[in-house]
This record gives structure tokens, C-alpha cells and sequence, in this order.
């Protein structure tokens, strides 16, 4: 039934051709099939590289000064060590993204406060929905960083 | 000849044997009267000029969905698929008419289709049941829900998946069934842009309609092989060198591959202005016709072509056009919310389930609803489906204004930022850039629900011109203007709707409900 139902029909069929088959690897095999490994490589996503840079001598931990609102948004961030000693004289940028593409970013800086503590005052939500805040640390020549999701209410 | 046995074998065309033209087809300025655009048309590999680019964009696509930073803002998947084609198609759709499908990267795999083809035992039919539209509806509607459901937007991996999948299914389908079945029958982005480009300010027309009944082949619809002498083989008419009018190179002319016939065309849907039709006919007798927005929609242009599923189509994506953009404001998220308590239910996939069956039932009712008492008015005492199928077309049109708008407004805030976008693909992979991520905002925001509401105006103007034509075309002198009054109120309201959804501040969330607190 199958078969008549899928060669019934106004479309004339194809002619078949007499086909005979080789064994032997062609270059659109291997092209077909370096195709299909690369696209198994890619069964899950990939971590975001962007986000968790660092060799671990930096430890990043960034909170919201006040409760999430669209408006001023300051972020603390603390620098430390692995022992927890504060790091200063780091630089500190903060990128804050929304999950929909085209949104301008807001871009701010973070000035040291000392111990470690270093403040983004100028940090600001422009919508409310979810964003991503990326941390960007550069001390000593290295970079680091980290992530901070934050969901903003409505008004 | 192979394309006589063929063109009996799909069937006949019947002829009108007076003269001029077969059918209403506008009579307007020629756009390939414009210089050098009827070469460009004609030449053999114009398609293929703008498939390469789209399809090295569809590459940085996959690239940079699969294995680049996964943040919507920063990816090339995300902003390219969901930002900047979504904008560009309504523009063009708007100006010109269908341009992606016309530079579509998809059909690039219809030669490794055609090889694949010989490696089956049996080619198949596309089936008879499923020749209509309904499967797209089926398949639109899994789209706009998954689309929710997973977060798309927000996924460049998911997204960089969707198009291999769109690239897969577009063989697989080539493959086994007759070339084009996929553009007609399948495709969802194509059969959306079909529905939307039904306001464009073009058509495909037959230039002489008297040279197409002359015409013995109709290459236009069959396609045709040129050579200087003829073939041993052949796998459509022969018709040497020295018979094209405007050569146009030897080889093989592939005719239209969603069965339309030029000189018949009274609609833009499942025209993917290919240019397949240019190309093939000998006679250069084909034209790309400018025309009034919204004139093929007051001509009941879908009579022959299934109209029922066809109209449901474009009926549908108006309604569902409101919930895509519905489900961007916050007044959604407290619907949600309410839903949720009533439901006894945090499933989210479940949610978006009912509302947009809510919406599509509310939006069918509304338009056949305002349908039937269109008839009622104008003295008409016809079934509902009857007057639905007479003014069904109207929503069409309102259809372009929400989606033309909602698509606008999100090219317009962030298609700048396709520049510091792509710096950023080559930056992540260690390359020395620093994108500027100021760059991104083509208009103030304060211009923007202004353009929103301009798009608006447009297109409830050309909705209001189908309903006017529709009215005086089926109620004569006498009853028109009564018949128009509740498709009036109608499209106001839809117009109303739309406005007061678009002028709502957005609120980007991930999840329907939020986060727990």
C-alpha cells in the first residue's frame, strides 16, 4: 500500500538506471564522512570559553549591589587568590548581554576600592528579561573570568 | 519531443483561443526593462551568484552556532538567522518581493541530490494527500513552538542545528521525491515568505501572452535543452540556438519547479522568483511585473491552487504572527503565570501548547467570524467557511503589517551589529580584534514605534484595499459598503491589537514562568 502511495500520482517517475557500486573511498566519501564525525563532535554545545578563562590563580565572585531592576545596576566584584588574598590593581571590565541577539551590550568598567573590591557603578540594566554579565579579569598579564546570570524583573 | 510527451503527461493547461491575456495579470512597468537586469536574469548562473554568498553565510552559521561563544548577542548564528534574515526578508518582501528564496542556498544541494537520485532503485510522488498546504501549517506551527519552547533565539548551537537540519531535509526530500516538492510542500521558511510576499510589489506575467499560446513546449514550465545541434539524449525539448530570442548560452534550462505556468500566474505563492522561468523560455517573453500591493489578494488568486489550506496558511501566520510577538512583552508572562495557576502545571512546553491553541482558535473565529457577518451585511446568506474563503484574504495582508513590523523593529535595533559579530567569530579563535559592541542601533529608539506604526498604517491600508475590492467585486453597487463594514471594524481592531502589543516594552526572558522564587 505503502509503495503505491508514494508511486501514485501526477509526478512522472525517474527512469531507473542500471546503478553498480564501487567499494573503493572517493574523495566526496571522505568528504561525507568527515561531514558526519564533525557533526557528531558537535552533539552537545561547547563551553563558553569566553566565560571561564583563567588558569584558577584568580578567583571571581560578582554580586548585584541592590535586587535586579531595569535602571543602575551596581556590580561588586571581589579578586582573590586561592588562598583568598584580595587582588588589586587588576582590570576589570563588565559586559552584560541579553539572551536575544541585537541588543546593544552594556559595557562598563570596575574601579578598585582596595582588598580586592572592585565596584562597577555605572553597571546598568536596560530591559527587563535575562542577562548575562561576563566578568573579564586581566592581572599580572593573565586573563580571567567569569559569569553572573541575572534575571530582571519587570517593572 | 521528451517535453511534448512530458507536458501531456502533467496534464492539460486549458487555453483560452481568443486572444490576450490568459488570466488578470497586471499590466505594469517591466522591471527588466531596467538596464542590464534581463541579462542578469537570463544569464545561466545569475541563481547561483547569489546562492554563494548566502551559503558561505549559512557556513559561518553552523560554525560559529557549534563551536563559537554561546551567547546570542555575540554569535553569528543567532544574529545572523534571527535578526538580520528575518529583517531583510520582510524589506525585501516589502520592496521588491520573495529575494531569499529567490538567493536560496538550500537548492545548492539539488546537484548532489540529482546524483543521489541514480543511487535509488525507485523514484517516488510526492503524495497526493499531502500536495496542499496543510503540512506546512503542521509544520509551521512545530516551528513557532519549538521555537518558544527551546529558546531558539537564545541557542546559537540549536540554531546552527536547525539550519543543517534545514540543509538535510532539503536533500532528503530532493532526493527522494520530484525536484521542488521540498520549496512547495515542505518548506517552512519558504512557504512563509510565500505568504508574505503575496503583498509584494511584483509578480511574474507573461509579456506577450500570444507568444506563450504559440509556444509548442512551454519551456517555462518544463524546461528545455540548447545546443547548436540537437543531443543524442535529451531530458527536456530540444530547441536549437538559432530559435532563442536573446540567447542565453547552451545547456539545460530547468523550468519551473512548483508547476507554475507564466501566463497563469495570478499569485506569488510558491513563486520563488528562481528565475528558472527567465532563463527557459526562448522567447525572453517573461516579465517581472511591478504591480499594487495587495492586487493579487483581491482577486480570489487561489481558487486553483488549493485555496482552503493556502488561506488557513496565511491566516494563520497573521495570528501566530501576533503571538511571537506577544510572547515578548510582559503582559504575556502574567497570562502565563495565570494559565499556569489554572492548569496546575509549571510545564512549559505544555503552556505554550494552550496559548497558542488559545490564539490560533480565538484568531480563526475572529476571521471567519468577521467573514460571516461581512456576508450577512452585504445580503449574503452563505456558510461560514464560504465567506471565509471570500475574505480570508484580508487577513493576509494584515498578516505582512504585524510580522513587517515586529521583524523591523528587531533588524532596526541591532543590525549594526553584524560588524562587531563577526570580528568577534575570528576573535574568539585567536585572532587580534576588539570589536566595538557599540555598534549596533541603526535608528534612535525613539524613532522606532513610529516605523512600527508607519509599517502598520501601509499595510492595514492595503488590507482595507482587499476588503474594499472584495466588497464591491461580490455585493454590487448597493450592498458593498454594508458588506465592508464589519471587515472594517475587523481590521481596525487586528490594527489596534497590533499597536498596542508593539508599543509594550520588551522583556527577554528564557522561560515562560521564570525563575522559582
Amino acid at each position: 500500500m505503502l509503495r503505491r502511495l508514494f508511486t501514485s500520482g501526477r509526478f512522472p517517475a525517474v527512469p531507473v538506471r542500471n546503478v553498480t557500486f564501487s567499494l573503493e573511498p572517493s574523495a566526496a566519501h571522505l568528504l561525507g564522512l568527515l561531514l558526519v564525525v564533525t557533526l557528531l563532535s558537535a552533539c552537545k554545545p561547547p563551553p563558553d570559553r569566553a566565560a571561564t578563562q583563567g588558569d584558577g590563580s584568580v578567583v571571581i565572585v560578582a554580586e548585584l549591589v541592590e535586587p535586579p531592576a531595569i535602571g543602575p545596576a551596581p556590580v561588586v566584584v571581589r579578586l582573590t587568590d586561592p588562598e583568598g588574598e584580595g587582588i588589586d590593581g587588576a582590570s576589570v571590565r563588565l559586559e552584560g548581554d541579553m539572551t536575544h541577539a541585537g541588543m546593544v551590550p552594556v559595557l562598563a568598567d570596575a574601579v578598585g576600592a582596595g582588598d580586592g573590591v572592585y565596584r562597577a557603578n555605572d553597571m546598568h540594566f536596560t530591559m527587563a528579561g535575562d542577562w548575562i554579565i561576563t566578568i573579564t579579569v586581566t592581572a599580572d598579564g593573565k586573563r580571567s573570568s567569569s559569569v553572573l546570570l541575572v534575571n530582571v524583573p519587570a517593572r | 519531443m521528451a517535453g511534448a510527451a512530458r507536458s501531456a503527461r502533467r496534464g492539460r493547461v486549458e487555453l483560452p483561443v481568443n486572444q490576450g491575456p490568459f488570466v488578470d495579470q497586471p499590466r505594469g512597468f517591466d522591471l527588466f526593462r531596467l538596464p542590464g537586469l534581463r541579462r542578469l536574469a537570463r544569464f545561466k548562473y545569475a541563481r547561483l551568484i547569489f546562492q554563494v554568498p548566502l551559503l558561505l553565510l549559512a557556513l559561518f552559521v553552523i560554525v560559529d552556532g557549534l563551536t563559537g561563544r554561546q551567547v546570542a548577542p555575540r554569535n553569528v548564528a543567532t544574529s545572523a538567522v534571527w535578526l538580520h534574515y528575518r529583517g531583510l526578508v520582510v524589506i525585501a518582501i516589502a520592496l521588491f518581493g520573495n529575494a531569499f528564496c529567490a538567493a536560496c542556498p538550500l537548492m545548492l544541494t539539488r546537484g548532489p541530490s540529482r546524483w543521489l537520485k541514480r543511487l535509488l532503485p525507485n523514484s517516488f510522488n510526492w503524495p497526493k494527500a499531502l500536495r496542499n498546504k496543510w503540512l506546512v501549517i503542521a509544520i509551521l506551527l512545530l516551528f513557532f513552538l519549538s521555537y518558544e519552547v527551546f529558546d531558539l533565539w537564545a541557542s546559537p548551537w540549536l540554531t546552527a542545528w536547525l539550519a543543517i537540519g534545514y540543509f538535510g531535509a532539503a536533500l532528503a526530500i530532493d532526493t527522494l521525491f520530484p525536484a521542488g516538492t521540498f520549496c512547495r510542500y515542505v518548506c517552512p521558511l519558504g512557504n512563509f515568505n510565500f505568504a508574505l510576499s503575496t503583498v509584494s510589489p511584483t509578480q511574474i506575467t507573461a509579456v506577450d501572452p500570444d507568444v506563450c499560446r504559440a509556444c509548442e513546449h512551454k519551456p517555462c514550465l518544463h524546461g528545455r535543452e540548447t545546443y547548436a545541434a540537437a543531443p543524442a539524449t535529451s531530458q527536456a525539448a530540444f530547441i536549437p540556438l538559432t530559435d532563442i530570442t536573446n540567447p542565453n548560452g547552451t545547456g539545460y534550462f530547468p523550468g519551473c519547479e512548483t508547476d507554475l505556468f507564466v501566463p497563469t500566474i495570478t499569485s506569488n505563492m510558491d513563486c520563488t522568483l528562481c528565475m528558472n522561468c527567465v532563463r527557459a523560455c526562448p522567447y525572453d517573453n517573461v516579465a517581472l511585473t511591478v504591480r499594487t500591493p495587495g492586487r493579487e489578494l483581491a482577486r480570489d488568486p487561489w481558487a486553483r491552487r488549493g485555496r482552503l489550506a493556502v488561506l488557513a496558511m496565511g491566516v494563520l501566520l497573521a495570528f501566530w504572527g501576533v503571538m511571537n510577538a506577544l510572547a515578548m512583552i510582559t503582559p504575556f508572562y502574567d497570562l502565563a503565570a495565570r494559565v499556569s495557576a489554572f492548569l496546575s502545571t509549571r510545564n512549559e512546553a505544555l503552556l505554550l501548547i494552550v496559548l497558542y491553541a488559545a490564539v490560533t482558535v480565538l484568531g480563526l473565529a475572529a476571521t471567519v467570524g468577521a467573514s460571516w457577518l461581512a456576508d450577512r451585511a452585504g445580503g449574503k446568506n452563505t456558510a461560514p467557511m464560504q465567506a471565509f474563503r471570500r475574505w480570508g484574504y484580508v487577513t493576509v495582508a494584515l498578516g505582512f503589517s504585524f510580522w513587517g513590523a515586529h521583524y523591523l523593529f528587531h533588524f532596526l535595533t541591532g543590525a549594526l551589529a553584524i560588524v562587531p559579530v563577526f570580528e568577534h567569530f575570528f576573535e574568539y579563535r585567536g585572532w587580534l580584534l576588539d570589536p566595538n559592541w557599540r555598534l549596533a542601533q541603526m535608528v534612535p529608539t525613539r524613532w522606532l514605534f513610529p516605523i512600527q506604526a508607519f509599517v502598520a498604517v501601509v499595510y492595514t491600508s492595503v488590507a482595507l484595499y482587499v476588503a474594499v475590492r472584495i466588497a464591491r467585486r461580490d455585493f454590487g453597487t448597493r450592498n458593498w459598503v454594508l458588506a465592508l463594514w464589519p471587515m472594517l471594524i475587523y481590521v481596525l481592531l487586528f490594527t489596534a491589537l497590533q499597536l498596542i502589543i508593539l508599543a509594550q516594552p520588551m522583556e527577554m526572558r528564557g522561560t515562560v514562568l521564570g525563575p522559582l522564587p
